[in-house]
């Protein structure tokens, strides 16, 4: 399979060609759904030319409550932090270029429910009690970018990185949690929490704050956000995470590593046509059923390209 | 005196619509606080209507996702047996 120039990629090694040495979550997730993908949006960087309005919604949700986390930290008052992010939001979700907000079409993720959530959700936990811990070097650990020697080589010898962004570490019952957010359209149940256990994302997060702030994690604590038509409405989740858990997922990644330094070696992605088919179909799957000779060009008329860098990229939503 | 409300007053959806599509640019700190106090107004009515089973009014403001045509005629159901399969 063709290699892109990837010399503008910091996160692949240039002495081994489409081997990867800074992992985040969310390179490491494609790659374990499937390598084809993994090749595609991670190596190549084809992503679909209009991005899920899911997408879009997670994003702007996420840096509106990471807006006010640091507003708070800064000293202000719930009010103040709430205006303030609610005109974050809403010059975020503005194209200020074609003068009009963004429009998603859709009755359930929309700016109007995106403007709700934030507002009923803040409102929700205005009286948090989980307390954001404070770090050694004396900042509240709100915003957090992590990078990290994972103590994992590769088979030359290289070092591979850990890499990703938490929103924020808490307090809750002398426990140390990551607080995560999360919306869904369906209802927040125990089911909704369960899927987290296991989770590539959460381990990997939780073994990486445990690594980086030397804090005794004890797992992380997931809001839960429904969005209704007519109503947002939240549950918090406690994701536990062991020792003994963390030290089996550790071993599974060097594992997935390995097999990612293979793949680069023969210079060959494989297909998991088992994949397919998950949450709602894969953006490629009409890419691998044609005849490989024709993929490129498929690839090139229906996806657009970016740069997936872990090193400066910002990780999952 | 009179409890009912003003008749003048300005209705709420509208108000909304007027300010959400608004440049976000040109917004003061009161039209941030309208738009903070309309959704504030909408949660407490979900809360109560929550707490008392009572099913919440629609937002005006929501878009509705567009229903099927009524004269889109249902294909009928094929069901077919082993034998039509020659099994």
């Amino acid at each position: 399979m063709n290699l892109p120039d990837l010399s503008h990629n910091s996160s692949f090694l240039p002495t081994s060609p489409g081997f990867q040495f800074a992992w985040d979550s969310t390179s490491l997730g494609e790659l374990k759904t499937c390598p084809r993908k993994y090749y595609y949006t991670i190596i190549c960087g084809y992503q679909p030319k209009t991005l899920s309005r899911h997408l879009i919604f997670g994003l702007h949700y996420h840096s509106a409550l990471e807006h006010y986390d640091k507003r708070k930290s800064l000293g202000d008052s719930h009010e103040t932090a709430v205006l303030s992010s609610v005109h974050f939001l809403l010059k975020e979700t503005w194209d200020f270029k074609l003068g009009r907000p963004w429009s998603s079409f859709d009755s359930h993720k929309n700016r109007y429910t995106l403007l709700r959530t934030v507002i009923w959700y803040l409102d929700h936990f205005a009286k948090d009690s989980i307390e954001t811990i404070q770090l050694a070097n004396g900042s509240p650990a709100v915003e957090l970018s992590f990078r990290y020697n994972s103590g994992l080589t590769s088979s030359s010898g290289d070092p591979i990185f850990f890499c990703g962004h938490l929103d924020r570490l808490g307090k809750l019952n002398d426990a140390i949690y990551i607080v995560d957010r999360k919306t869904s359209t369906y209802a927040i149940d125990e089911r909704f929490f369960q899927k987290f256990s296991p989770d590539n994302q959460f381990s990997m997060y939780s073994l990486s704050a445990r690594i980086v702030y030397h804090q005794p994690i004890a797992g992380l604590i997931v809001d839960g956000a429904q969005i209704g038509v007519n109503f947002s409405r939240f549950y918090r989740g406690l994701i536990p995470r062991t020792e003994t858990q963390l030290d089996e997922w550790f071993l599974d990644t060097s594992v997935w590593i390995q097999l990612a330094e293979s793949y680069a070696k023969a210079s060959h992605w494989p297909m998991n046509d088992k994949a397919c088919g998950n949450y709602g179909g894969c953006d490629f799957r009409e890419i691998c059923s044609k005849n490989p000779s024709a993929r490129e060009q498929w690839l090139q008329h229906g996806f657009s390209k970016r740069t997936w860098d872990p090193l400066i990229s910002r990780g999952d939503v | 005196m009179t409890n009912e409300p003003n008749p003048l007053a300005e209705a709420v959806p509208e108000s909304m619509d007027e300010l959400m599509s608004r440049d976000p640019l040109s917004y003061s700190k009161i039209d941030l606080e309208k738009i903070v106090g309309i959704f504030r107004e909408q949660r407490k009515n979900w809360l109560l209507a929550e707490a008392t089973g009572k099913k919440p009014k629609a937002s005006p403001k929501t878009p509705k996702a567009p229903k099927a045509s009524p004269k889109t005629p249902k294909a009928p159901k094929e069901v077919f047996t082993l034998d039509d399969l020659g099994l």
